[in-house]
């Protein structure tokens, strides 16, 4: 039976619980946020949005990061593997979050702490990567 | 704020198996170690807290224009 959340960015959005992400320890600064729906059309591509089921009027913006940086590369530790029962990297997929200014090319991403969601049982998780090679504002754009 | 006193190559134990030790004291920095079960995660404040701060922005994000969908469509198809 299908589901449903209003009042969102996209209005009201019908689901399965099948199509639930559970960011099972939260986000930073959204600790007590856990259930998400992954947005996504062709009109926003190649943006995606995660949407909060608990507070609907929350979503945040995602994109692939390799469309900013190509080679990027996110390691999870063990201890992140772990938490998302993460036994097959083929399994992930691995978004940044993006922070949408007026003008596109104030526009950043964060690097430095992907969303990684296994798609095997839609556990989800925001990683701190170590390390400092990636930023958490970088441009979306670049000339 | 619980408060000690320690020097290089002391301790503290927080619980049975979380252990952060002074390893080294300098005019104005302090080497830590820390030894915790991996699935505590060890930050530093600032990074944790910038990332915080960034989720809490992107939240607020504009909409996204049809000019920023268009340069990241190209951005896509570079690759």
């Amino acid at each position: 039976m299908p589901l449903e959340v209003k009042d969102t960015r996209f209005g009201t959005i019908r689901y399965e619980e099948g199509d639930v992400i559970e960011v099972t320890d939260g986000l930073p600064g959204f600790r007590h946020l856990r259930r998400f729906l992954l947005i996504e059309s062709d009109e926003l591509a190649p943006l995606k949005f995660l949407q909060s089921l608990e507070e609907p009027f929350l979503s945040f913006p995602l994109i692939d990061p390799r469309i900013v940086v190509p080679d990027y590369r996110a390691e999870i530790d063990e201890t992140g593997r772990e938490g998302l029962e993460l036994e097959e990297p083929k399994n992930a997929l691995v978004y940044c979050i993006v922070t949408l200014a007026e003008r596109p090319e104030n526009s950043t991403a964060n690097l430095r702490a992907p969303l990684v969601i296994n798609t095997a049982n839609m556990r989800a998780g925001q990683f701190i990567l170590q390390g400092a090679e990636y930023s958490v504002t970088e441009p979306l754009l670049r000339s | 704020m619980l408060v000690f006193t320690r020097k290089s190559g002391e301790s503290l134990m927080i619980g049975d198996d979380i252990e952060v030790k002074v390893l080294s004291v300098g005019s104005d920095q302090v080497r830590v170690g820390i030894s915790a079960p991996r699935k505590i995660p060890v930050h530093r404040r600032e990074v944790y807290e910038a990332i915080a701060a960034q989720n809490l922005a992107a939240s607020r994000s504009e909409a996204p224009s049809a000019e920023l969908i268009r340069r990241l469509q190209q951005l896509g198809r570079q690759e």
